[in-house]
């Protein structure tokens, strides 16, 4: 099954901020499994996100997304149609 | 330009400070920080290795960077998280420089400021450039 393009991207934008290969992001990605997702890599990732997709993260989100899959189904419901 | 507080600080906002180094203050930060490496204490020692002269530590290059941040953008009470850098051209003693920060990312709920930071010397070429992540921990 392919990945959703917001997933790619994600998985990209994870890679690029951890410093790891795009390969090394499970699709079950959370801070337990990520190397570099830490407190302060998750404020870089949060920043990143935002840039990307050009999405304000509300305070409540950025607490909560703590996993891929969780950052993608906030960005599926909430990125606008040119970003995805 | 005084600090704005978080709230009035927009993508675009761009702080520039000039400086030219001395040469005690390179002297100075050999001693603070240990790097007494002849490239930035010895003239010579620099020429004979291809440079005009000694060369001005990066760190102290980059600690400008420190002080607008610290003072200007975002100002008192800015938690530097983390910078990028890129050394591309030495710095010389009594070289003018200018550092130049720029907001290209403000996230209000993080309350983090991504900033592009350049040093540019009096040619206009770029000596240093990076990204800084800033926390406002004040409003």
């Amino acid at each position: 099954v392919p990945e959703s393009p917001i997933r790619e991207k994600v998985k990209r934008i994870m890679a690029a901020t951890f410093r790891v290969p795009a390969a090394r992001i499970p699709d079950d990605a959370t801070p337990e499994n990520v190397a570099g997702w830490d407190s302060l890599g998750h404020i870089e990732l949060m920043l990143a996100l935002e840039m990307e997709f050009g999405v304000p993260l509300p305070t409540e989100a950025i607490i909560d997304l703590v996993s891929l899959e969780a950052i993608e189904g906030f960005l599926r419901d909430h990125a606008t149609a040119v970003t995805r | 330009m005084s600090a704005k507080s978080f709230a009035e600080l927009k993508q675009g906002d761009t702080v520039r400070w000039r400086h030219a180094v001395t040469a005690e203050e390179v002297d100075s930060f050999a001693r603070l920080s240990g790097d007494v490496n002849p490239l930035h204490l010895d003239d010579a020692f620099g020429r004979q290795h291809g440079f005009r002269g000694r060369v001005v530590h990066g760190a102290l290059v980059s600690a400008f960077i420190s002080r607008v941040i610290g003072t200007e953008l975002p100002g008192p009470g800015s938690l530097w998280l983390s910078q990028t850098t890129r050394f591309a051209q030495p710095v010389y003693i009594a070289d003018p420089i200018e550092v130049v920060v720029r907001v290209v990312h403000k996230s209000e709920s993080l309350r983090t400021l991504v900033l592009e930071t350049t040093i540019v010397n009096a040619r206009g070429e770029t000596v240093m450039d990076g990204e800084a992540k800033v926390r406002a921990l004040r409003d």
